[in-house]
């Protein structure tokens, strides 16, 4: 298990690396999706099973989809990047930054003293995550459905006002 | 448990080297490709590849049927969990029922509000 | 068996996995048979009821068909068109047929036979898993569009992605209900529990809407907008051509099958013999029979979605997402509503 955590993480690094690097965004998209499915496959080693799947259905399988979707229906958006693309005057602060929160996070884990996890780990069942989810967790759980409704009311609200619009003028 | 993850695992390098195997062995039977500059050009019902628009404007619903994707998907993930354990849970009290009644309803007024915007008209 | 493989075979990882590979090779051999066969059983069984005679010529009945297929697609020419976007393009079908394999490790064909469990892994999260593969199968279609860098197949890549994803919110909430009465997500938990009853009689409405989802799920008449051959020459994988196409053409069967495993899993009793008492029979020959019944009810439906393709004519492209959205998700939600109600009430009573 251990040495498929590291095969994985590595993999999963390098698809990240490659999300912000790429000049064409829908390259970028792509390599955000295989990233997704890394963190996914870093779940399953970890045993956590209902996560892993999760984080593939809703990561790779739905949010993804949004982005592809957003990028594709956007007229050329696939041709951004060959005529360079909008982000990359930022490019080195960015790099510097993201350098400086690695430090910082990175000195923050050295500092506090983890114990060694157990290999394999232990697994959740589905049924203790559905008790806790009704119980101890009632609340953030229905807050995220306000959370949900909001971001629907949202969008719906953009896009049909938009649209409506448009074919008003046609 | 481990067994599983083998299980999986392989199967997965199996899909991956049962595609790849395919397409580099039909690479080898094939016929070479005889290229010309019409088998060059997009499919285009014999109009000229110049007249034809590659990327088409889509309708902005198609963002929104995505939106509408992704809340359901989260949804029925909060839904399972809590199927599995309502049977043991009911029987300690209704709180289990209320509380994904509570879920349930306010997304179905997100899921109302999307209907009556004619989100879902599917034009 | 010499001592060096025996010694071998004695680490407990390395007989684990030889016991998976032997399974998988029997499963993805078998699938690929059937998928080869089902293609010619819907040729006939189309040719039957346009009342002509159908791929008859190749071996008995046109039994040898599918290899005389399988060899012309290897010797057509390797077309790699100028306009497309390469890695991409030949990376789409590899992704279109990776899900419906993937899919077949959790399903039960049956229960043991010498010992061993007749699954490749029985996952905890089972049924989730099958949703979070099957999510993935809209990427292969979406990048054969993009990749293609043509008007049609991205027209019906995105088309058909629409529909992949709208089609997946009521098929994956129609099973709650199935997990409310089981009280697990794992398949082999869900075919234990039809030992008595099969949940198509428990769960009726539950079964309803899996089955039309699960015909748009596999782009199957009357929800093949996707291909819509009239008005799209093809969809997505119009500038395929040889094993590339192949790849599609037999993902597209692929997964009918697996949706035709999965329904008889959650809702025909999976490998349960009905009417019978088959442990009477010892444990090699009810296991036998056991995995015999999984593949008649499984025959019976490719069977069925053929006979649908044939029968029934093409939705258009508002009705079919308006039908998704409006009809089948609502009732989806109703039937989960509706289902814990009357479980509750028969608990606590």
């Amino acid at each position: 298990m251990r040495t498929a955590f590291i095969l994985i993480t590595f993999w999963t690094l390098a698809s990240g690396l490659l999300a912000i690097s790429r000049r064409n965004m829908i390259h970028c998209a792509l390599a955000l999706i295989s990233f997704f499915a890394g963190i996914a496959a870093l779940l399953f080693t970890l045993s956590a099973d209902f996560l892993g799947a999760v984080q593939l259905l809703i990561y790779v399988g739905a949010i993804s989809v949004l982005i592809l979707f957003a990028l594709l229906v956007t007229h050329d958006a696939s041709r951004l990047g060959d005529r360079g693309a909008p982000f990359s005057r930022g490019k080195w602060s960015g790099w510097m930054l993201s350098a400086l929160v690695f430090v910082v996070l990175g000195f923050g884990l050295h500092r506090v003293a983890v114990p060694p996890p157990p290999d394999p780990a232990p697994a959740l069942p589905v049924a203790e995550i559905g008790r806790l989810l009704v119980t101890r967790h009632a609340v953030p759980f229905l807050a995220m459905a306000l959370l949900l409704t909001a971001a629907l009311v949202g969008s719906a609200l953009v896009a049909i006002e938009e649209s409506s619009e448009h074919a008003r003028k046609e | 448990m481990i067994q599983d993850y083998i299980g999986i695992g392989l199967l997965l390098l199996t899909a991956i080297g049962f595609c790849g195997g395919v397409l580099l062995f039909s690479a080898l039977t094939a016929q070479k490709a005889h290229t010309n500059p019409a088998k060059d050009e997009a499919y285009e019902c014999g109009l000229p590849a110049a007249m034809a628009e590659p990327r088409i404007r889509f309708s902005v619903k198609f963002y929104l049927i995505a939106v509408l994707f992704i809340l359901f998907d989260i949804e029925t993930v909060f839904l399972y969990p809590w199927a599995v354990v309502f049977r043991d849970m009911i029987q300690g009290g209704w709180t289990i029922f209320v509380a994904m009644l509570s879920f349930l309803g306010i997304l179905a007024a997100a899921f109302v509000y999307a209907w009556r915007k004619g989100a879902l008209d599917g034009r | 068996m010499s001592p060096v493989f025996s010694n071998l075979l004695a680490q407990p990882g390395v007989a684990l996995a030889a016991e998976a590979a032997v399974k998988i090779a029997v499963v993805i051999v078998v699938l690929m048979g059937m998928v080869a066969y089902t293609v010619l059983a819907e040729r006939r069984i189309c040719a039957l009821i346009q009342d002509r005679l159908g791929p008859n010529r190749v071996g008995a009945f046109g039994l040898l068909q599918p290899i005389a297929d399988s060899f012309k697609l290897l010797l057509k020419e390797n077309v790699l068109p100028g306009h497309v976007n390469r890695f991409w393009y030949v990376l789409a079908p590899t992704i279109a047929m990776a899900p419906p394999l993937l899919t077949l490790a959790v399903i039960p064909f049956g229960n043991t036979l010498a010992g061993f469990n007749l699954v490749i892994a029985d996952l905890d999260v089972g049924v989730l898993w099958i949703f979070s593969i099957a999510s993935l199968g809209v990427y292969g279609i979406v990048l054969a569009g993009w990749a293609s860098n043509s008007k049609y197949p991205f027209l019906g890549g995105m088309r058909s992605a629409a529909q992949l994803i709208s089609y997946e919110v009521p098929m994956g909430l129609s099973v709650v209900s199935v997990f409310l009465l089981v009280g697990s997500l794992k398949l082999s938990n869900v075919v234990a529990y039809q030992a008595g009853t099969w949940l198509i009689f428990k769960a009726p409405l539950a079964f309803l809407i899996f089955l039309v989802s699960a015909f748009a799920e596999t782009n199957r008449l009357p929800f093949d907008l996707p291909e819509a051959e009239q008005e799209l020459v093809g969809g997505y994988n119009t500038e395929y051509g040889q094993m590339k196409f192949a790849l599609f053409f037999l993902a597209e069967y692929a997964n009918m099958i697996v949706a035709s495993a999965l329904i008889v899993t959650l809702f025909f009793g999976g490998w349960q013999v009905p009417f019978v008492r088959v442990e009477a029979f010892g444990p090699i020959l009810a296991g036998a029979l056991g995995v015999a019944a999984f593949f008649v009810k499984l025959l019976a439906f490719i069977v069925f979605f053929i006979w649908v393709r044939w029968t029934l004519p093409r939705f258009r492209y508002d009705q079919l997402m308006r039908l998704g959205w409006r009809v089948l998700l609502p009732l989806a939600l109703l039937n989960i509503v509706a289902t814990a109600l009357a479980l509750a009430l028969k608990l606590r009573a």
